[in-house]
Formats: C-alpha cells, structure tokens, sequence
C-alpha cells in the first residue's frame, strides 16, 4: 500500500495534468481545484490521510469517473472473476492433463514436441498473442466477438438463452488467451513435478499390486506430484490479476485490469490503490487456499511434518 | 518349513528361473548386475537368497516381476517360467494378473515402499479392488482390515485410517505383507523385509511369515544378506556372488557341509551364539563392481585358496552331491583345501 503510494506520487503529474496544464487554464483555476481535492498538501501529510481513509474502509472517489471508488470496483470486479474463474479453471485442467501425458511418455518425441510448444506458450507476449488472437479469430476468421462483455447493441433485446449465449461468445478468446499463457505454465510444472517422483518406492509397489501404468499415473503419482501445482495455484490467483491487466486493455473487457490501465493512466490514485488492495486481498487468498489444499493432499502437511516446497520455477502468468 | 516334501519330485516347479541375466546402462559401462542366474522353487518351499550388498540380489527380485528402472535389460536367453506360464513372453495385461495377484511381493524400506499420501487401509483395500472389480468399496475395506488383523496390528480397525508416517517400522511392514498376502499369491517374493528393522521387530515378522505359510501354502523366496534369517526359514539356500550363484543346496546340508569358501566365509562371519567371545571371521575385500566383474572366479581376489586355474578359468556350477552345487575349483581338486588350510593354519 505504502509502495503503492510512494510509487504513484513518483510518477510525473496528477489527476488534473491532462484538464487542467491546458494553458488556457489560468493558475488560480489549477490552484482552486488542486486544493478542494487535497493535492496541494505536503506528501506526509497526504500520505496520513491516505492511511487513515483505508483503514476507515473508505476507498475514496475517483476523479476521473467522478464517482465511489467502491462503485468502480463493484462493476469491474466480477468481470475480472468471471474471466479469471474460466481461465483458471480450464488452464489447470489442461495444463495438469498435458503434463501427465508428457511424463507417461517421457523422452518421446511426443514429451518433447509438447515441451517445444509449452516453452513457446511460457514465453510469448501476453498483449502479442492476444492482438493475435482477435487478428485470427475476430478479424481473418470472424467467429468471435473482439472485445466487451456483450454486444453492446443487440444483448439488451436477446432472450435469456441467446442472452447467455452472446456472454460466452465474448469470454471465449480472452479466456483462451490466458488459458494459452498459463496452461504452458502448469504443463511444465506439473511435469516436472511428476518425473520428481518417478523414481519413488511406491510407485514401484503400485506397479507390484497390478496396477496399470495409467493407474499408478493418476492415483499415486499425481497425488504425491501435486505440491508444486498446488503452490502455482495460490500465485496464480493474484498472478492472473497481473496477467489480465493488459488481456482485459486488448480485449476491452472492463474488469480490474483494464481499471488498473485506465486509473494509471489519468493518475486516478484512489483507483490504483484500490486495484492494488484487491491484490493484495487475493495473494492472501490464493496462500491460504494453496496451504488448504496442500493439507488436504498431503496428510504429512497437516501436522507440519514437511513445509511447502516453493515452485521450481519463477512463476509468469 | 517342509511342506515343499509334500509335493511329488516329478511335478512341474511353480517357479523356474533359467540363465537370467539382467544389466543396468550406467555412466561407468554395462553393469552386469544378474549373470546367469538358474534356481527353481516348489508350491510351499522357502528359497532364502544370500549374499552380501550389490550381488544382485535385488536386481534379481525385481527381474522376476518386470519391476526394473528403464535403465535395465534382461537378456534375450533368459527364461522365467511361473505355474507354466513364460513371464518373459507376458504383455501389459498379462503381468497385471500376476502381479499382486499370483505373485506378492514385499519390499526392503516399508518407509518408501509404501504411498505417504494415502490411508494404509486403501492402500491394501486397492490390490483387493484391483483384482475384485466386481467388489463393494466397502467390502475392500472390511477385507483390508481383515488383512492388517492377519499380519497382527493391533487395532486394525483404527490403524486402517492412519497413514504411513504414523505408524512404526514393523506396522508398515506388517502392512506391506498385508498387500502381498492379500491375493493369496502363490508365491511371496520378500526382498530383505527385515532389514531395516531392530532384532525382536525382526524376530516377530518372521515368526509371522512362518505362520502365515503355513496357513496359506505359498511358497516363499526371501532375500538376505543375513545367514542368520536364513537358516532360521530355508527349506534350500542359494548363495549369489558378484551377479552369480555360487552355492546352492538343501538348508541342513548348507549349514552342516558348506563347500564354497565364499559360503564359508559367511558362516564364520556368523555370530555364534554357543561361542560369544569368539572374534568374527570377516572375509577381506569387497564385492568388485558389476561393471567389470574379474576374470576366472569372480571370488578368487578374496580367496585363501586360490590359484592359477581360478585365474584362467571360470568356473562352472559343480555337482557336490545330491541337490548340492558349488561354483568353485576345489570340487574338481579337493586335495587343494587341505594343503592350502594345513599351510595357512
Ligand atoms: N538402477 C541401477 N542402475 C545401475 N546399477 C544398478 C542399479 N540397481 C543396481 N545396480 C547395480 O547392480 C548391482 C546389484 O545391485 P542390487 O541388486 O541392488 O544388489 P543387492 O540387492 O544384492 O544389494 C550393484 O553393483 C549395483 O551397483
Ligand atoms: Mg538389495
């Protein structure tokens, strides 16, 4: 919050720079506005009434909406969710999927066509691929939407069912965006992970009960290779917020991430803040939810018999 | 344990191993790990392997039931032969019905060997479910706790709920035999399961594999380093050395008449009981690596007694007597002991 802080007053401007440095405006104009909002205060002064409004629970106005802080965020944040609920949701199953076909075949060409593909998935541009995406699917081959929620024309006359429809239509290729990106992620995780555990004993004596090598894959590898895919979980939950900041600008999709672009950009302080505080609110979701799940894999964990191994790679989203 | 008499001479083995050969690709060459291994075993009998640590014994253990790293071969001429069925012709399939089911095995370190993530009751519950689709999970589980009571937890029920890390040494080997024995195999390949456990825990274990074979009828190969064990279970000891066996013969006729100076050594490396103050023979050397077995007999470098022939000569599993082999020299030149003994002492 502090960084926050510290980091937007160090950007040149403020709210008024693009309305107000017009040189039209006279200087006693400036001066009035600057001070009705507060911005003519010292910055320690300022920084003292920033602290005392969040800890009030007041977010504060948004100069360049003119309205609540707490209004913004309550429209763009379950944009945000949905998006983030879907790309979750279908990069962990498919990059968990990818993995374990990767290590069921390890050192086959299969595993490492795969391993080429996911490298390129791990380390495109997020804005590139999805400028590429509306270029192919929106533009060359027209089937989906290229930006918004809805259509902005047409939904407000479709019946509930097409209504349903024209949502999905638009969630489709920015949910596939970061699915591409992050799935890549998880693949390589998850297969590293799973040849970490090769090796072991029991798997062995899976093996020696007459299990079939895909039944020794999903119920005693898996299981015992799922602590980093688990911890890569609880960073992806604020890393997806990361992620989707410049996903939702390419897409127009008006979530916190856009929200963040925007508030940015028109030095919108509270705005940042308030985008800045939603994820921090998430990485303390996303640990707690990783150390849940952990638990509930791993019985060793819920004694603190073993900590939680931290992921072996540098995470990108 | 002779219930192996029982079966007549002229029936088929349940288990014939023929020249198995089995190597692991490693940084250094080629490690010939199992070198032409032949042993068979009858319904009811106990074979004890011995031999010190990286003969192989191991290695052998883990060819009989296909379970080696993929790092391993086994040689085009080797044959297994189980209840008739050449295992090394069998498919995926056909070894997901031996496994577990004809054939249980029991693994050295129940710490590793068993899942640490999953309740010990469902990992015995799941070789019963495997190979009895047609059975209720809850039917499974009763038999799994049917099984833990067999192997003698005590208080199978609760332990059924615990997980690995929660239980002692002997409980998870206990319950690693629960696995093997779920089936009723009809053979039980026990790969050093005590070792790892101290002497009365040791003690208890097999005094509960006696048992169990005797309740059950299989018959059982177990593997040690420990002469001891061995002569405590064997019906017929086979003595491995550097990848090969070097002795074999009937229990009494082992201990009583030891041929090969290998075997020998062994036996004086014994702690005897009737002599405690005895110092231990320690045979000098160790087991040369399997990469690069010697020349001749693979034993002569440790050997009091060996001399040229042993050197220019490999040699080959010599008839002792009735049942009883030995792969050394001095069978075919017994006068040699005597001199090489009289000269040493
Ligand atoms: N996975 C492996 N890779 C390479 N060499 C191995 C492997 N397993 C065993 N060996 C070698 O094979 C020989 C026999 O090992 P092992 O069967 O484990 O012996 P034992 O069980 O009698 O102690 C040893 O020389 C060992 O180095
Ligand atoms: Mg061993």
């Amino acid at each position: 919050m502090t960084a926050t802080f510290a980091l937007i007053h160090l950007a040149p401007g403020d709210p008024f720079a693009g309305a107000l440095d017009d040189p039209r405006v006279t200087q006693a104009v400036r001066d009035h506005w600057r001070h009705v909002y507060g911005f003519d205060r010292s910055l320690p002064d300022q920084y003292v009434r920033f602290v005392a409004g969040i800890a009030r629970g007041e977010l504060g106005y948004s100069i360049a909406r003119q309205e609540p802080v707490r209004t913004v965020l309550a429209r763009a944040i379950p944009n945000t969710l949905v998006l983030m609920g879907i790309a979750l949701l279908l990069s962990f199953g498919l990059g968990i999927a990818i993995g374990v076909v990767q290590a069921m075949r390890h050192g086959s060409l299969t595993d490492r066509a795969i391993g080429a593909i996911t490298l390129a998935g791990y380390s495109l541009p997020d804005f590139w691929l999805a400028q590429l995406a509306i270029l192919a699917f929106a533009v060359w081959l027209p089937l989906f939407p290229a930006g918004g929620v809805v259509d902005p024309v047409m939904h407000p006359y479709l019946g509930p069912l097409a209504a349903a429809l024209d949502r999905a239509r638009h969630v489709v290729l920015p949910a596939l965006t970061l699915t591409v990106l992050s799935a890549a992620a998880v693949a390589r995780y998850q297969r590293s992970a799973l040849l970490d555990v090769a090796h072991d004993d029991y798997l062995r004596t899976a093996r020696a009960k007459g299990l079939s090598e895909r039944q020794v894959m999903l119920r005693h590898a898996l299981r015992n290779a799922a602590a980093p895919v688990i911890t890569l979980f609880g960073l992806a939950l604020p890393g997806f917020l990361g992620g989707q900041v410049f996903i939702e600008k390419v897409f127009a999709w008006p979530g916190l991430g856009a929200l963040a672009v925007d508030a940015v950009a028109t030095r919108d302080y509270a705005v940042v803040v308030a985008v800045a505080i939603v994820g921090s609110v998430l990485v303390a979701i996303g640990s707690l939810l990783a150390d849940v799940l952990a638990a509930l894999v791993d019985p060793r964990r819920r004694t603190g018999a073993i900590a939680r191994p931290l992921p072996p790679v540098p995470l990108r989203v | 344990m002779s219930a192996g008499l029982a079966t007549p001479a002229s029936a088929a083995p349940l288990l014939s191993v023929r020249d198995l050969r089995t190597s692991f690709r490693t940084d250094s060459g080629c490690a010939r790990a199992v070198d032409g291994v032949s042993f068979s075993l009858r319904t009811g009998e106990t074979v004890c392997i011995v031999g010190e640590s990286g003969c192989g014994k191991t290695a052998l253990a883990l060819s009989l039931l296909r379970l080696l790293p993929p790092t391993a071969t086994i040689a085009p001429g080797s044959s297994v032969e189980f209840e008739g069925r050449d295992l090394m012709a069998l498919d995926a399939s056909g070894w997901r019905a031996v496994r577990g089911a004809r054939i249980g095995m029991v693994f050295q370190d129940a710490m590793t060997a068993l899942d640490p993530v999953i309740r010990v009751g469902d990992q015995v519950a799941e070789v019963v479910r495997i190979h009895t689709p047609a059975i209720a999970p809850g039917a499974a589980w009763a038999r799994a706790v049917d099984l833990l009571t067999l192997t003698g937890i005590p208080g199978p029920a609760d332990r059924a709920h615990q997980y690995p890390h929660e239980l002692s040494g002997g409980m998870r080997q206990r319950v690693m035999l629960a696995i093997a024995l779920a089936m009723h195999p009809a053979l039980l390949i026990a790969d050093e399961p005590t070792t790892a456990l101290d002497i009365t825990v040791q003690a208890q274990i097999l005094a509960l594999l006696g048992e169990l074979q005797r309740q059950l009828g299989m018959a059982i190969l177990f593997i040690t380093h420990d002469l001891g064990v061995a002569a405590a279970l064997a019906d017929r000891v086979i003595v491995m050395y550097a990848g090969e066996v070097v002795e074999s013969a009937p229990a009494e006729l082992f201990f009583a008449e030891p041929h090969h100076p290998y075997a020998t050594g062994l036996l004086r490396a014994l702690p005897d009981l009737s002599h405690p103050g005895d110092r231990l023979a320690v045979i000098p050397g160790a087991v040369p690596s399997a990469t690069d077995w010697p020349r001749g007999c693979r034993f002569r470098e440790r050997c009091a007694f060996a001399w040229s022939r042993c050197e220019a000569e490999h040699p080959p599993l010599y008839a002792i007597s009735a049942g009883h082999e030995s792969r050394c020299h001095l069978a075919a030149e017994p006068g040699r002991r005597v001199v090489t003994a009289a000269s040493t002492a």
